[in-house]
């Protein structure tokens, strides 16, 4: 899709950079909104990350970023959304109220309460997590990322993200426990 | 394979991350230790619950937001060395033109120089002119509402026989706000974009109608042509491209400020501190006149908001009027045309400096509707 108001691209690379992005955020936007909006609890302020993010691309070389795309868009969406909650300070824990306020937003029209109740269960036991687990927990989780992808993404080594997984799911099982 | 309560494999080997060497030990032990199967089950099924559990509506982004980046993806990949080079080729052109322009004898202030204002205080012929003040209507001591609006019907009308160059009798009714509303303006001084959650800023460096986001407030303050110790202000709003926004504005002066006024606003149509409605795909300016004490630089804040949140206010900062945007100088020469015609007895004076300005502005290039409206004007003047 071309814009209004705007000129047809004129040179193969431009057409070849256009159609780069337009793919790039035809297949990863909605997955980075959710992201987001799982780190940020606003999915406002997601979308301006995500849109952050894509702008960054079309200031890349497509040879330079091609080939990690994905874990590629995935750091830079973390790392946008992280100085977000830095510069906000967003950084206490939670709580319950937060959370039904971010399901209800979030939540189908036709989607039913008890997915908006899982949701909630599972954020308020992820928010009892440290950072790094609940971060490779979401990459792997959420949005399927590989080892190799989540290194990418967090710098993290492949044994460690193993190791983070594994005490991270077993923590989140001893709750689901407790909660039953 | 030793399983232990910390040892990573069965997560691994869950998510089929585990090395090739050591899933055949895995699933032996697999076999025959009940323990690890117990484990392995409970991971599976805690990744399974978090998997659904996280699932939500797939979101996508707006449809203005979608706008601007494939906009900024039509810009080319610049290669480093591109840049390098055009830094370079920069630098060698404006060396010789440099040292041509050292060459010439005398230096041609004319109608082909490079800057469009006329700088009062350097021009003999306006400076021996004498001062008279702008018509002090519509402001308060220290502190203005500003009564942003919409285009009126007038406005649009105006606009339309500009574009069609057709002669109007509007320029010698129109008010000043609707002068300044047939016109898209781009200012280029300070500005800040509000984005659709007016919840982060940043600088306006594009030249669009309308703004991308859900509103964009473009500033710049010029000296006064008729005046050179006063300053005028120009604001230029832009809405939101697909939505309305609200948007309340506040001049407040900096101490050196002895006036504020507003050009073409009466005393009954101040706007009080109410909120302004402008509707999505439009954009409006607006004047404040200013006198400071000599060599105030810093005129004062604006601050503002938009649909109820509060935005970063503008520090406004006067620049020199060789340094003028070509948009400042024609709303410059649309406030001396409004001067000339409040006010009779300094027709001649403010003829003197429009006719300046106006030809500083035809010798540039600018789109064919201020050539329209100049022409019209002067028709208006008898000039």
């Amino acid at each position: 899709m071309i814009p209004e108001n705007q000129e047809e691209p004129r040179h193969p690379h431009e057409l070849a950079h256009y159609a780069f992005v337009e793919r790039a955020m035809a297949v990863h936007e909605s997955a980075l909104i959710r992201y987001a909006t799982t780190l940020l609890n606003d999915s406002e302020l997601a979308r301006d990350v995500v849109q952050d993010t894509f702008l960054k691309l079309c200031k890349q070389r497509e040879s330079a970023v091609r080939p990690r795309l994905k874990a590629w868009l995935f750091k830079v969406c973390r790392n946008r959304a992280y100085d977000h909650l830095r510069k906000a300070k967003r950084t206490e824990r939670l709580d319950e109220i937060k959370w039904a306020k971010f399901s209800a937003e979030n939540a189908a029209p036709d989607e039913s309460a008890l997915q908006q109740e899982r949701f909630e269960r599972a954020m308020r036991m992820l928010e009892r997590l440290p950072r790094n687990q609940r971060d490779v927990i979401i990459l792997k989780l959420q949005q399927g990322l590989s080892y190799k992808e989540i290194r990418q993404v967090t710098g993290l080594s492949e044994g460690n993200i193993g190791f983070l997984l594994h005490t991270g799911l077993k923590r989140l099982r001893g709750l689901l426990d407790d909660a039953s | 394979m030793k399983a232990t309560k910390d040892n990573p494999a069965p997560t691994n080997f869950l998510f089929e991350e585990i090395p090739e060497q050591d899933r055949a030990d895995f699933l032996k032990e697999l076999e025959n230790n009940p323990e690890l199967r117990q484990t392995l089950e409970e991971l599976e099924q805690t990744k399974a619950f978090f998997s659904e559990a996280l699932r939500s509506p797939a979101k996508k982004l707006h449809s203005a937001q979608r706008d601007l980046l494939l906009n900024t993806a039509q810009q080319p990949d610049r290669h480093p060395m591109f840049v390098v080079f055009a830094v370079a080729a920069s630098i060698a052109l404006f060396g010789v033109l440099g040292w041509q322009f050292m060459q010439r004898p005398e230096r041609d202030t004319g109608k082909s120089g490079p800057v469009l204002a006329i700088d009062p205080k350097s021009d003999p012929l306006i400076s021996a002119l004498p001062e008279q003040e702008i018509l002090r209507i519509g402001a308060k001591e220290g502190y203005a509402h500003l009564p942003v609006a919409p285009p009126s019907a007038r406005a649009l009308e105006l606009r339309k026989s500009l574009e069609r160059d057709q002669a109007s009798e509007l320029f010698a009714v129109c008010p000043l706000p609707d002068l300044l509303n047939a016109f898209d303006h781009t200012y280029e001084g300070q500005a800040v974009i509000c984005r659709f959650t007016a919840k982060s800023w940043h600088p306006d460096v594009r030249a669009a109608v309308t703004s991308q986001h859900a509103a964009t407030l473009a500033v710049e303050a010029i000296p006064c042509p008729w005046k050179p110790t006063a300053s005028l202000v120009f604001l230029n709003l832009k809405g939101g491209l697909k939505a309305d926004c609200t948007v309340l504005a506040d001049f407040e002066a900096s101490p050196t400020v002895k006036l504020i006024s507003l050009p073409g606003f009466s005393e009954t149509k101040e706007s009080g501190a109410a909120e302004i409605r402008i509707p999505a795909g439009t954009q409006s300016s607006l004047v404040i006149y200013l006198e400071t004490s000599p060599h105030s630089q810093i005129l004062g804040q604006l601050k503002w908001s938009v649909n109820g949140s509060a935005a970063p206010p503008i520090t406004v900062q006067r620049k020199a009027a060789a340094e003028a945007s070509r948009d400042a100088c024609f709303t410059s020469l649309l406030c001396t045309f409004d001067e000339w015609r409040a006010n009779p007895e300094q027709r001649p004076a403010r003829a003197i400096v429009f006719d300046r300005i106006a030809n500083r502005l035809i010798a540039g290039e600018g789109p064919t509707t201020y050539t329209n409206a100049i022409r019209h004007m002067r028709t208006v003047m008898n000039l």
